[in-house]
């Protein structure tokens, strides 16, 4: 299945395509947020992350689906 | 601790020793206190019975990093209700030097002169300032620097501040001696400019550092918070990519506020993210700067320098509130422009919050198209003309969608909702509907909570616990950035606390300054006349639909009035 995955500021450095902000990953049926953090090599405390999957913050045992847009961030306290 | 007042009219400073209850708050807990002890809450904003607070954060003095913060208060002309608006840069740092813990404005002179106010350790100076009225805020600030010395603090009002326009905040400089750190919101400028002062001008070249009760336990304590900080991963993301990296995270949840909150995605997102000004501000060089500190001493250093493509500077700093409401929300997607925008905002002394969701209200009236800059640009430059259209914007979002006739005013109390869409956000949503300060990020953001932001059923909790550190952190004089730090290390805060003034204070003293702070602040709202009917957002967010979730703002009124429900219900 494909995953369509944005990636947000320090986290742009784990791709090298265009500018290193979206990528799209090929996934085994029934990976979680935690298995694909692991193929991409992400290896940021997830405690300190955020995972937005679909416009919803979600949990890093999340089982994704085909089609589904996931943002990558920092989490961070405001503007 | 030292209280100095300084009366407008008489010109005469009286320096007196803190009253007990005022003892253990500073910041934005002390003006609470204050408004609480000797003002009138039904006053008149603009009138001489209103006072303007300067006071610096409890642990303001001794350069921790992001701890030297200065609170401005007093009653807001925007809000009708209790104000604090705080800001980094040095005058915080620069009046506990010269040993005032509290500095208060009081009265208004007879004559319309308007006057420096030059303060140091021996002198109280009223000087004639008749040479910078009307004058923007940056050559303002260009000669008073010639006039006293690089080495003073300022904290000054641009034009709309001496139009008491109710979009007025006061500005500060930052260690470049830069005039941009605004105490922005609630109208404070406007405060300032009704008792004729241009300026505020420390001196702080023969004071000193406030004392320190035990010195090896405060530098201690600072070691423990310092490597909290740095090694927290939020502290590298702000000092590469800044407060604008929230431009993308809040699009990614769909509250990232467009043409005039009417939409939560904006489709030239990417032409205003952190990432875009990052790659553009590395490339251009000069007086780009991607890394820099609002105050010295700090570690986090979140600021930047914004430059054009020649490499010249445009503003600094280029923040994500300004970029949300003078970009997204003017439907303008171009870094450049905005940053343009936000100068002249800075030079007039304007909160961008409260212009950017001015403009877009007037744009809504068909007074300028969303999107285009060159009218933006002029409806600013009739602010700075003063005429009737500009003194109708410089007020606020409400007095321009009074004017226009336009429903869709985003507001709560009067005040203007900063970048985060409440629909879509809408933990923040309560907080902007809750706080005593009217709609205000800093007083409770929750966008970092994990949880499904679009569920009604469990944002109180997480709102009263944001509302309760942001106000503890404001007493402080903490920057919001080091909440991280001291997330990861919260004994250091207590721990810094006793070894600087000597006290004994409970683990938990963050949130016991804010609880105290916000009965305060609630306090005084009640009685200006706020009811539990004041805490609430504008009727058409609970039924305009905001894409891209098509959500409301669909928490029941009960709920909104269950976050202050661990103050006794008289004092609510």
């Amino acid at each position: 299945m494909k995953v369509e995955v944005h990636l947000h500021a320090t986290l742009r450095r784990v791709i090298k395509e265009g500018n290193g902000q979206v990528i799209v990953m090929d996934l085994p049926e029934n990976s979680a947020i935690g298995d694909l953090l692991e193929l991409m090599k992400i290896d940021q405390d997830p405690d300190h992350m955020l995972f937005v999957l679909n416009g919803r913050t979600t949990s890093l045992g999340q089982v994704l689906e085909d089609g589904d847009v996931l943002n990558l961030m920092t989490a961070v306290s405001g503007g | 601790m030292k209280v100095w007042r300084i009366n407008t009219r008489t010109r005469k400073l009286e320096i007196s020793e803190f009253p007990a209850s005022w003892e253990r708050l500073g910041g934005r807990g002390l003006i609470a206190r204050i408004l609480n002890d000797e003002l009138n809450p039904n006053c008149a904003p603009l009138g001489p019975e209103n006072k303007l607070i300067f006071a610096p954060g409890l642990l303001v003095g001794h350069r921790l990093s992001s701890c030297d913060r200065i609170s401005i208060g007093g009653k807001s002309p925007l809000t009708g209700g209790v104000k604090e608006a705080n800001a980094g840069g040095s005058t915080g740092l620069h009046l506990t030097h010269i040993g005032c813990s509290a500095l208060i404005l009081e009265d208004q002179p007879i004559d319309s002169n308007l006057t420096v106010i030059y303060l140091s350790t021996q002198d109280c100076r009223f000087d004639d300032a008749s040479n910078l009225a009307g004058k923007g805020v940056y050559e303002s600030s260009d000669i008073l620097l010639q006039q006293y010395g690089p080495e003073v603090a300022i904290a000054l009002i641009g034009p709309s501040g001496e139009m008491q326009l109710k979009g007025a905040g006061i500005q500060n400089l930052d260690q470049d001696l830069v005039p941009s750190r605004i105490a922005a919101r609630g109208g404070l400028g406007a405060v300032m400019g009704s008792k004729g002062i241009k300026a505020l001008v420390i001196d702080s070249r023969d004071g000193s550092p406030p004392d320190i009760a035990d010195l090896e336990g405060f530098r201690k304590a600072q070691k423990s918070y310092n490597k909290a900080l740095m090694d927290h991963p939020q502290t590298k993301v702000y000092a590469d990519y800044g407060t604008a990296a929230m431009a993308r995270i809040c699009h990614s949840l769909g509250g990232l506020p467009t043409r005039n909150f009417t939409e939560g995605n904006f489709e030239s997102l990417e032409d205003i993210s952190a990432e875009t000004m990052r790659d553009q501000l590395l490339e251009r060089g000069g007086d780009s700067n991607t890394t820099h500190a609002c105050m010295v001493g700090c570690v986090i250093r979140c600021s930047n320098v914004y430059a054009d493509g020649n490499g010249k500077e445009v503003v600094s700093p280029l923040e994500y509130e300004t970029i949300g409401l003078l970009g997204s929300n003017l439907g303008i997607g171009n870094l450049e422009k905005v940053a343009k925008l936000n100068w002249e905002a800075n030079d007039l002394g304007l909160d961008s919050i409260e212009l950017g969701a001015a403009l877009a209200v007037a744009a809504e009236a068909g007074k300028m198209e969303f999107g285009n800059f060159k009218q933006a640009l002029e409806l600013i430059g009739e602010i700075r003309a003063g005429t009737p259209t500009g003194l109708v914007i410089g007020n606020g979002a409400v007095s321009t969608g009074l004017a226009y006739q336009i429903e869709r005013v985003p507001v709560v109390k009067g005040q203007a909702m900063s970048a985060y869409d409440p629909r879509a956000i809408k933990g923040t949503g309560v907080t902007y509907a809750t706080s005593p300060q009217g709609a205000d990020h800093t007083s409770g953001l929750t966008i970092r909570a994990k949880i499904d932001h679009l569920d009604p059923h469990i944002q109180i909790d997480v709102s009263r616990k944001a509302q309760i550190n942001a106000a503890g952190y404001d007493t402080l004089g903490v920057c919001a950035f080091a909440g991280f730090g001291f997330g990861s290390a919260p004994e250091t805060i207590s721990a810094l606390l006793q070894a600087r003034y000597g006290w004994d204070v409970p683990g938990d003293v963050l949130q016991e300054l804010g609880r105290q702070t916000l009965i305060l602040e609630r306090k005084f709202n009640r009685r200006a006349g706020f009811s539990k009917d004041d805490d609430r957002l504008p009727v058409w967010m609970t039924r305009e639909e905001l894409s891209p979730h098509n959500a409301v703002f669909d928490i029941p009124n009960a709920d909104l009035d269950k976050v202050f429900d661990w103050i006794d219900e008289d004092d609510r």
